[in-house]
């Protein structure tokens, strides 16, 4: 039984920890890029947030709207200034895709009249070609 | 001999998994509107069972007040006796693949009684799906009752 264990153990544990090496990896870069995304659309660089969504993007903002790549980039260039921060992130790797979700604080003026909300993001990364890109986001209003 | 032939199993079990593949497109679309009825008709039915094999164990949950909730916490909530869901469907579904990942987007209404007061709400949701151990699992879902 012993001989039949160690054999086990020495046939898959360096598939098992080569395994989880590459998962923290995904999860460390998708989260460096969820930090990228938050400062690029805070500086509204649009260069910036179309390497990191795939063009297939679907993205629900906090206030319900559907929007394509394409709309996210125009919305984003369009709107007033906005103050982002996260909180509460983690990331969680399935192979070739990661979830990420925290909690965003989204702090601005619109109308002239000053706005602070706060928001669940769920956000979804898949590798292409040796890059991570989000598939989908969706921001869901944290009701008091 | 005989303690390499249950390993053996194992791989070749492993090898069979990823040949069968995830399907072609047209048929996988077919797949995963017909996993996401079983999903909304089982949390209706407070069908855990059901529940438990269309959910991954490391599902997140993003539920329509901002809550997250790990695969046990939702099986729990979705438990709970003072929660009575009359209606649960999904209206419209866009099915999306890339690979081995399939994301849906869509909306639901929901229809019920909480603490014996009656609510209704319709939900836009994103729902995240992946070939894990030759078959197609929920790995992520989010719901926002925003909907513009």
């Amino acid at each position: 039984m012993k001989t039949k264990l160690s054999l086990f153990i020495l046939l898959f544990a360096p598939v098992w920890l080569a395994h989880a090496q590459v998962q923290v990896d995904a999860e460390s870069k998708v989260m460096t890029l969820e930090r990228l995304w938050g400062s690029a659309a805070q500086s509204r660089d649009i260069k910036a947030l179309d390497t990191i969504f795939d063009a297939s993007m679907a993205y629900v903002h906090i206030d319900g709207r559907l929007m394509s790549k394409a709309e996210v980039l125009a919305d984003t260039k369009a709107v007033s200034p906005v103050e982002i921060s996260m909180a509460s992130t983690q990331a969680h790797s399935h192979g070739n895709v990661v979830i990420v979700t925290g909690v965003m604080r989204l702090k601005g003026v619109q109308g002239g009249k000053p706005y602070v909300l706060r928001g669940r993001f769920l956000d979804a990364w898949v590798e292409r070609g040796g890059n991570w890109v989000c598939i989908s986001s969706m921001t869901t209003a944290i009701k008091p | 001999m005989k303690a390499v032939m249950p390993l053996l199993g194992m791989m070749c079990a492993a090898v069979l998994a990823v040949a069968q593949g995830p399907g072609r497109d047209s048929d996988l679309t077919i797949k995963i509107r017909s996993l996401e009825f079983s999903r909304f008709n089982a949390e209706q039915h407070k069908d855990i069972g059901a529940l438990n094999q269309i959910f991954d164990d490391g599902l997140m949950l993003a539920d329509p007040n901002g809550l997250l909730l790990n695969k046990a916490q939702f099986l729990s909530v979705t438990r709970a006796p003072d929660i009575t869901i009359l209606r649960m469907a999904p209206e419209e579904m866009a099915v999306r693949v890339s690979g081995d990942v399939v994301t849906v987007v869509g909306t639901y209404v929901e229809r019920g009684m909480r603490a014996g007061i009656p609510y209704s709400r319709r939900c836009r949701f994103i729902d995240t799906w992946t070939w894990t151990r030759g078959r197609w699992l929920c790995i992520a879902s989010t719901a926002s009752s925003t909907v513009r």
